[in-house]
């Protein structure tokens, strides 16, 4: 994820996966809405919030579809790049990367295009899907999905079927009003069952 | 003391949290403004000999509270920064004329608004926030090492609620990142991450069960503690505590921060050990801050210089060469 975390045990190496509950990891460029997204999901209620030193970390409940009732702890890392060296004690593997995108910023679209590649590239993330979530859409000026995966470079992370290709999705969201956050989880949740489905073929075929 | 006679805002500005436990505040509060009435007078009689440098009588007066009105100079003159200011070629003037950066400008921009939103004095008036620029931005322009690191705000933030004096904050800035937490907030943040290594080693030796518990359940130190070092308590703990917390800090140095954090957790232990997953873990970690232990910031205060017993420079010097980060 950080430039400095491919030597070291990194984000999520330390955490346990707990029965049933699936870890996810937001990530970000600092004042993209990780936090606003987090306590969204949370409480259902807009909370004013500050800079994220260190983390946040809370057990949400999935609302819709299939991943209705699903436990996930979600885990929301303080996103300014300083920060970064602090990373390492938090991560390893992860069930699913949410990337929270300032849909607004295009003059930071350049480093957060960067920040995502990191994260995509690192291989504890390896086939790790991601849920890209196309923050503050609301507001004027914001860019559609579609231009977004232009931007980002998505259409390269190679999908499922390429070794170590990453299933990815862009989600238009809002944090502040919650548009979007329960899609995006559900989105997640079902690409997580998809990658452990093609996890099992796979192993079938090599037999 | 009845309940309702305390505003939902507190003396520095803050809205109280939704849960804020009046009746716990009450009881403290009945017997803490004793306390702080005769620590006034105590003050007010201390010889000016005795106030204006480092020496037994004013370390013991430090660890039982400055009053208010004491405060900014008393932490200048033990803190060192009064000597900075008055060695250093350049006054805070010269510093605020060097800002130019636009990228540090920005980043620093970026968290303004972010800063304390809950507090009248920075969701209010423009005062503050702009003195907050200045401090910050003046400072990373000084600073190359360091330049701007989230955290810094909420310091700065607090010393300027506390103090009312730009200048002052300035300096008070300048000293505890450069000379009380150096390393801390450089690019590798190195003496951070040596300090969250030295604190696992303290609580293994000090507190074994709990050790045995946190390793277990498999929570690193750092995801409880990063907050609590890189802002030292600032944002983490009720404000007068923090204050007390920095008063101690100025005069006595980083050793301070462990203090607190084995406090913190051997007087929470049993809230520690109930929790099951991590889940819980982080929940009871966080709800320390709103102990009746922490809210009493007189007794905490007492606790830091017991519970921890003896605590020499020497053992932590020797801890931190050992931990060294590369």
């Amino acid at each position: 994820m950080g430039a400095n975390m491919g030597k070291n045990t990194s984000l999520l190496d330390a955490l346990p996966s707990g029965q049933g509950t699936l870890h996810v990891v937001m990530l970000g460029l600092d004042s993209a809405g990780k936090t606003t997204a987090l306590y969204r999901l949370k409480f259902d209620q807009y909370l004013n919030t500050v800079p994220t030193i260190g983390f946040n970390c809370e057990k949400v409940k999935g609302m819709l579809g299939k991943a209705k009732g699903i436990n996930f702890l979600v885990w929301d890392v303080g996103g300014q790049e300083k920060l970064r060296p602090l990373w390492k004690s938090y991560t390893r593997c992860t069930d699913g990367i949410v990337f929270v995108l300032d849909s607004v910023d295009v003059e930071r679209m350049e480093e957060a295009k960067m920040e995502l590649l990191r994260t995509v590239k690192s291989p504890e993330n390896m086939g790790v899907p991601i849920l890209v979530l196309a923050n503050k859409q609301d507001l004027p000026g914001a860019r559609e999905p579609r231009e977004l995966e232009k931007l980002l470079g998505l259409l390269e992370l190679g999908g499922s079927g390429a070794p170590g290709g990453h299933l990815w999705h862009v989600q238009p969201a809002c944090a502040i009003t919650g548009d979007g956050l329960h899609e995006g989880l559900e989105v997640l949740y079902e690409m997580i069952l998809k990658r452990r489905k093609l996890a099992k073929q796979c192993k079938k075929k090599t037999r | 003391m009845a309940q309702t006679n305390f505003s939902k805002i507190d003396e520095y500005g803050f809205q109280r949290s939704k849960n804020f436990n009046y009746e716990v505040y009450g009881d403290f509060m009945s017997q803490y403004y004793r306390v702080l009435a005769r620590r006034t007078k105590r003050w007010e009689e201390l010889k000016d000999s005795e106030k204006h440098k480092k020496n037994n009588t004013l370390k013991r007066f430090v660890r039982k509270g400055i009053p208010i009105s004491h405060r900014t100079n008393a932490w200048m003159i033990i803190s060192g920064a009064q000597l900075l200011r008055e060695e250093s070629m350049l006054t805070y003037n010269d510093f605020k004329q060097q800002i130019n950066n636009q990228t540090i400008i920005d980043m620093i921009q970026i968290d303004l608004p972010r800063t304390f939103p809950d507090n009248i004095y920075f969701s209010n008036e423009s005062l503050l926030p702009s003195q907050l620029f200045n401090i910050l931005a003046a400072f990373a322009h000084q600073n190359n090492d360091v330049s701007y690191c989230q955290g810094l705000n909420y310091i700065a933030g607090l010393l300027l609620l506390a103090t009312k004096d730009e200048e002052a904050t300035f300096w008070l800035l300048k000293v505890l990142v450069e000379k009380i937490l150096p390393q801390y907030y450089i690019k590798t943040m190195s003496g951070l991450l040596t300090d969250l290594d030295v604190l696992d080693e303290l609580i293994k030796i000090q507190d074994p069960v709990v050790y045995k518990h946190i390793k277990d359940i498999g929570m690193p130190w750092a995801v409880a503690t990063t907050k609590w070092f890189v802002c030292i308590y600032a944002e983490v703990l009720p404000t007068e505590t923090v204050l007390r917390i920095w008063d101690c800090l100025f005069y006595e140095g980083s050793k301070i921060l462990f203090r607190v954090a084995i406090t913190l957790i051997k007087l929470h232990r049993e809230q520690i050990l109930e929790a099951r997953d991590l889940g819980e873990l982080v929940v009871s970690f966080k709800g320390m801050a709103e102990s009746p232990n922490v809210i009493n910031c007189h007794k905490f205060i007492t606790d830091i210089f017991k519970i921890p017993g003896s605590f020499s420079k020497k053992t932590l010097d020797k801890l931190r060469s050992k931990h060294q980060q590369q």
